[in-house]
């Protein structure tokens, strides 16, 4: 069983209200199954063993010591662009090494070497889920079995567990 | 039912380069097809209509394009952590869930 995380309570909620109003349900937690399984070899399968390299030690540490382990001064954070998924994969991977976008927007802000990019990735292209049962969220919080505290400070937020 | 959730994920980059175009057939034909659209089967003027496809909430690329030309970036991926002392547990494929505590540290 994998745990997959609602990026805030906001968007979890949300969701689950379009699910709530068509089901009629007032439960929150949901218990889904996968319904795709991804199967592309390529660079945006999301299978492959590919860390994408989300790098937020190694950025705390640079803007902490205000270089870059190459001693190269850290310049100013640019949150949050999107960018998708299979084109961030392509970069985690160092296939795509340049990111071309229209200039102007967050761009005329003056970017330049040795800044950095917070970019954000929506959506993940190819899970989709099926709802096979919903769970009172006061009684998985009291259950023995499961507990929400491997998730840290996402424990706030929602936890959908895909059997 | 069928459900398809969005989830969010964050992927921190290096600039190492700044390039500035009039247009995106410049910044393709000077960059190459293969740096910006990895896996792209097509010829340069098919790679200037995909870019010109996309959109932002500021519009559509073809017109910002026309407004303010191309930026090229060179990114470098920064190095994934080993661990998670921050007690966040990595998400699919080893995607940084969000949290508003990463986003807090950026300039906008």
């Amino acid at each position: 069983m994998a745990a997959l995380y609602c990026t805030s309570a906001s968007e979890a909620n949300g969701a689950l209200s379009s699910r709530r109003d068509r089901s009629r349900s007032s439960s929150p937690m949901v218990v889904a199954t996968p319904v795709r399984t991804p199967v592309s070899t390529a660079y945006d399968n999301p299978c492959a063993k590919v860390s994408l390299a989300s790098g937020r030690r190694v950025l705390r540490d640079a803007r902490h010591a205000k270089h870059w382990p190459d001693g190269q001064k850290v310049g100013r954070g640019f949150g949050q662009p999107y960018l998708q998924y299979k084109y961030a994969r392509a970069v985690a991977m160092k296939q795509k090494t340049v990111e071309g976008r229209p200039g102007g927007g967050w761009l005329a802000k003056g970017i330049a070497p040795n800044d950095y990019i917070n970019f954000k990735i929506p959506g993940h292209p190819t899970l989709s889920l099926v709802v096979r049962n919903a769970i009172n969220p006061h009684a998985f919080q009291e259950s023995s079995e499961l507990t929400l505290q491997p998730t840290g400070r996402l424990r706030t937020a929602c936890l959908i567990l895909i059997h | 039912m069928n459900l398809t959730f969005s989830f969010l994920y964050l992927a921190q980059v290096r600039v190492r380069r700044v390039r500035t175009y009039t247009s995106f057939k410049q910044m393709i034909a000077d960059i190459g097809i293969h740096n910006l659209l990895p896996d792209f089967k097509g010829e340069l003027d098919d790679a200037v209509d995909l870019y010109r496809s996309f959109g932002t909430t500021r519009g559509s690329y073809r017109d910002l394009e026309k407004e303010h030309g191309a930026v090229a970036l060179d990114v470098e991926p920064l190095e994934p952590e080993d661990t998670d002392e921050d007690n966040i547990s990595p998400g699919p494929h080893g995607l940084t869930p969000w949290t508003p505590r990463s986003r807090a540290s950026t300039v906008y």
